[in-house]
């Protein structure tokens, strides 16, 4: 099964599909915008990139009137709040601020008008993406849509096609720049070729949960008070591979830094597993979490065992995806990355590693081999892993699954509690 | 209207550090700083905490011994070594006294700017200028970039990276624990962390700058005041 827009949008989008994220980033540089420059390949290549950028080029962006969502959806939104952003995709148009009230009603975006762009889920911030590309329609000449099959879930699957619809109803060009394989349904849908699930032994663990309050975010530093989710209690077995899932802004990226004790928060939150080190997490925006560090920067700083540890699992999980894919891992890509990354969070043998949209920046059959050579070397170490998506590419290997589901009646401002969150095996 | 009181109460509490009224109060404690300084010290940190809350105090406390430390240590360093060459025309206990001076009045200082600083509201200020639906001047436009770099550094850049610091520090701490013997792992501990700030220090320029061309051209794309309607 695939899932594609309805039929007349299907066939009036014109669809560009990339093997991986580095070949689409170039075709977007150069054809929209060039004015972000790349922070995953070190300092250096990095600073060529900005100094690399002209005036002439900044009003070649202006000039173009290109409104595009890029891979990574934040990076397409130039101000501070989604108010903002929708203002200023409105301010001169005809009746801006009725088309600013329809796309926050039709995008959804009433209670998140003035939240910091940061502590929007990744949903919500393609979703002012998406109403700021919706109120664009008007004064823009045409739209570029990176990876739009990768963000929402199915309830807001058709945000995109009244985007799109927006812009075709004007007769301007729409051009959905995805990874191959995106549109993928299911984990047995890949052109008809089957993805080689792994064999794995069986490795347990547990949660528990008590008066458990999640800070919503690090965000607001100089903020004297933050704002909490709740959580209800809980005592949880499960099985590895454990998928977490739940709708666009639910909190499982929460609960999952809640778990690698990245964010703040208050009362027992424990990890049962037959590892001692602490939870690492890798998280959906590797991007970020790189620091602008190259591969070999990840290694501990130790000449010990641990080093050895970390260069062994490596060489491993680049063997294993180097099979599963019959071809090389470039040197310096986002997979490169994110290898780097895992091989050192599994050489100090984590209580748990968890992989928060792990298909982030990779096709189909890149993130299915990626997945897969972690849940084996993992396994083979007794580490148990969490997969938090809600793509349906992951459900078959799943052995266990967390609900979360978002609770906003039990939102109390005294308790400064933004709204509560139900975690459990099954849905409420 | 609290937030004006809370400004008022810190910018009058500024007073004494520009004008030294108060500070040399009270008998000399120790090299020769006055018990007025040390009182001063006191007094703003209960301040900051209860004006603008624990967290806040204990952060900017934090940023002003990061500062200071390097600032105040280096300083005195450099001075006893033109004093052991014989070009200081300071005497060791001057050199001290004026060191330990330095650090205590950073110490009272950078909190209370931090404190003041985080009483503008910056975010509420970007929206104040992008609230008109037809234009934006070019004075608000010039204005609207100087806070977006403001903005972006304190409430997306510092966060980042503080997140992602939070989850690779305790890796650190497992390196410092894995089997290797206890002087050389101290070397590997102050060694990773050492790498770790540099790290943490390309990265924060970096990320501080990305999306200056981006801005620039989505503010200088806002219609101007007197622009036709499409």
């Amino acid at each position: 099964m695939r899932h594609t827009p309805k039929v007349r949008l299907a066939m009036d989008i014109r669809h560009l599909w990339f093997q991986d994220y580095e070949e689409r980033e170039a075709f977007f540089k150069e054809n929209v915008s060039g004015l972000i420059p790349v922070s995953y390949r070190g300092p250096g290549f990095f600073w060529r990139e900005f100094t690399g950028v002209t005036p002439g080029d900044v009003s070649d962006y202006i000039q173009r009137k290109t409104a595009c969502i890029t891979a990574f959806p934040q990076d397409s939104l130039a101000f501070a709040s989604p108010l903002q952003v929708l203002r200023a995709a409105a301010m001169g148009q005809p009746d801006a601020l009725v088309r600013e009230k329809q796309a926050i009603d039709i995008f959804k975006l009433e209670p998140l008008l003035n939240q910091a762009l940061r502590t929007l889920s990744g949903g919500e911030t393609v979703r002012l993406a998406l109403a700021k590309a919706w109120l664009s329609a008007v004064t823009h000449h045409e739209l570029y849509l990176a990876s739009p099959y990768s963000w929402l879930d199915r309830h807001n699957d058709g945000l995109t096609e009244t985007v799109a619809r927006a812009y075709l109803d004007r007769d301007k060009p729409v051009t959905f720049l995805a990874l191959a394989g995106e549109n993928t349904d299911t984990a047995n849908d890949n052109n008809g070729a089957t993805a080689a699930l792994p064999n794995l032994a069986p490795v347990t663990f547990g949660l528990t949960a008590r008066n458990l309050r999640l800070k919503l975010s690090q965000s607001l530093m100089l903020s004297a008070a933050p704002l909490w989710a709740g959580t209800n209690d809980f005592a949880l077995e499960l099985a590895s591979p454990c998928l977490v899932l739940g709708e666009n802004g639910a909190g499982k990226s929460l609960f999952v830094k809640a778990l690698a004790k990245v964010n703040g928060q208050r009362g027992r939150l424990e990890i049962n597993s037959a590892n001692r080190g602490p939870c690492r997490l890798l998280q959906q925006n590797t991007l970020s979490q790189s620091l602008l560090r190259v591969k070999d920067q990840f290694a501990p700083v130790s000449a010990g065992p641990l080093l050895a540890e970390f260069r062994q699992l490596h060489a491993l999980l680049h063997e294993s995806v180097t099979d599963r894919l019959n071809q090389p891992v470039t040197a310096g890509s986002i997979l490169d990355l994110k290898l780097a990354l895992t091989a050192a969070r599994l050489c100090q043998r984590p209580k748990m590693l968890i992989l928060d949209e792990p298909e982030w920046g990779l096709s189909y059959t890149a993130a299915t081999a990626f997945v897969y050579s972690v849940y084996s070397a993992a396994h083979a170490h007794n580490v148990p892993v969490m997969l938090v998506s809600h793509k349906n590419w992951w459900h078959a290997t799943a052995r266990s699954r967390i609900f979360i589901t978002k609770d906003t009646a039990t939102a109390n401002r005294k308790q400064r509690l933004a709204f509560g969150m139900h975690i459990g095996t099954e849905t409420p | 209207m609290k937030r004006l009181l809370q400004s008022l109460v810190l910018i009058i509490l500024a007073v004494p550090a520009f004008t030294g009224l108060l500070l040399t109060n009270g008998p000399p404690l120790f090299l020769d700083i006055q018990a007025g300084r040390l009182l001063y010290w006191l007094v703003t940190a209960l301040a900051i905490a209860l004006l603008r809350g624990r967290f806040l105090w204990l952060a900017a406390t934090i940023i002003a011994f990061v500062i200071a430390i390097p600032v105040a240590g280096g300083g005195a360093l450099l001075s006893l070594l033109l004093y052991a060459l014989g070009l200081s025309g300071m005497t060791l206990h001057q050199i001290a006294a004026h060191y330990v001076f330095l650090f205590i009045n950073m110490l009272s200082m950078i909190p209370l700017g931090i404190a003041l600083v985080s009483l503008i509201p910056t975010a509420a200020m970007e929206t104040y200028l992008l609230r008109s639906v037809i234009g934006v001047g070019t004075v608000r436009k010039i204005l609207l970039m100087g806070l977006r770099v403001f903005n972006h550094v304190v409430f997306t850049v510092m966060p980042e990276i503080l997140q992602t610091v939070t989850e690779e520090l305790r890796f650190n701490g497992y390196v410092y624990k894995s089997g290797v013997q206890i002087k050389r792992r101290r070397r590997l501990f102050l060694r990773g962390l050492l790498q770790k700030f540099m790290f943490v220090a390309v990265a924060a320029l970096c990320l501080s700058v990305k999306y200056i061309h981006f801005w620039a051209a989505e503010i200088s794309a806002l219609p101007g005041k007197g622009a036709k309607r499409p």
